[in-house]
């Protein structure tokens, strides 16, 4: 019985390493390319645009970092770029859009490629506080 | 009218358990917080069938509304749809372990319990997140997959490993009530 505990508890962190893998593995393109990140604020008004060349291999989050100032990631969350802070209250968040789209992932692994649009806008937490 | 027989009745919660309910509470809330740096990964199933086995449905109930009104409060996240969305999957836990698994002792097969509830709990909260975040259903089911492993077998390992201590030393403290 003692045995059989410890195989289950093995394929268990098996699976927990397996799939912590997966969800923290950061997305890197696999060929060269450029994309334009622009950061606008909560009125959707342009506060900086800058078209960045990137190489296979790159994370998107070392590249806002050496393109944009005052860049804090944490927990795999976009946290503070340029003029924009999220407040603790978490009333407002920087939301991520990619040619578009709401992204549906974090910075750390968000795909992209050669002539992406990303957005960096500030956006009215619509469900914190009611 | 009170007759002799009622007056020696247990009370539903002396004020001993109530204070080591509201110990526990604080415990619960308490892990996930210092757990949050991993994504999924925390002993909040493990802990509410352990109170789940020693108080039963309602008094885990009573543990799980605190903490959860306590843990939206914290994180920012008391929302009507999200926040009852959340008590509804939550409460699958007591619900499970003290109807199908009441006679359930093996931390064996509690720990696969522990597992199924951590996919029920992802499961009932994909209709609250998708009504609050407009997130679409597909995609999210697909994202959630490896989300769901994570607390299914972090819960798993938990309730496999320290079920049976952790269970031990809650009846021992019980006890000593007077």
């Amino acid at each position: 019985m003692k045995n059989k505990k410890v195989l289950w508890a093995i394929l268990a962190v098996i699976v927990i390493a397996a799939a912590y893998i997966l969800i923290a593995k950061p997305f890197t393109p696999k060929g060269d390319g450029s994309i334009t990140v622009k950061v606008t604020d909560i009125d959707q008004k342009l506060i900086k645009e800058k078209k960045i060349v990137f190489k296979t291999g790159d994370k998107l989050t070392d590249l806002v970092k050496n393109n944009f100032s005052n860049v804090v990631i944490d927990n795999g969350m976009l946290m503070k770029i340029e003029s924009l802070d999220t407040p603790s209250d978490w009333a407002q968040f920087i939301a991520i859009w990619t040619n578009g789209k709401l992204a549906e992932v974090g910075i750390e692994t968000l795909p992209y490629a050669d002539g992406d649009v990303l957005e960096f806008r500030m956006t009215v937490n619509e469900y914190a506080g009611k | 009218m009170s007759t002799p027989a009622n007056k020696t009745e247990k009370p539903f919660l002396s004020a001993r358990e109530l204070c080591i309910m509201a110990l526990l509470t604080v415990i619960l809330f308490a892990q996930e917080q210092l757990m949050n740096f991993l994504p999924n990964i925390n002993f909040t199933i493990l802990l509410m069938v352990l109170y789940a086995k020693t108080f039963g449905f309602v008094k885990t109930g009573m543990i799980i509304t605190v903490y959860l009104i306590l843990d939206a409060t914290f994180m920012a996240s008391l929302n009507p749809i999200w926040t009852t969305g959340q008590w509804i999957a939550w409460m699958t836990v007591p619900l499970l372990i003290c109807t199908v698994f009441k006679k359930t002792e093996d931390s064996l097969k509690l720990a696969f319990a522990g597992a199924l509830c951590a996919f029920l709990y992802c499961w009932v909260m994909i209709l609250p997140t998708m009504w609050v975040l407009h997130t679409p259903f597909v995609p999210y089911l697909i994202k959630d997959v490896p989300f769901e492993l994570l607390l299914a077998a972090s819960s798993f390992l938990g309730i496999l490993l320290l079920y049976d201590p952790l269970q031990k030393l809650l009846k021992k403290l019980l006890r000593m009530e007077g």
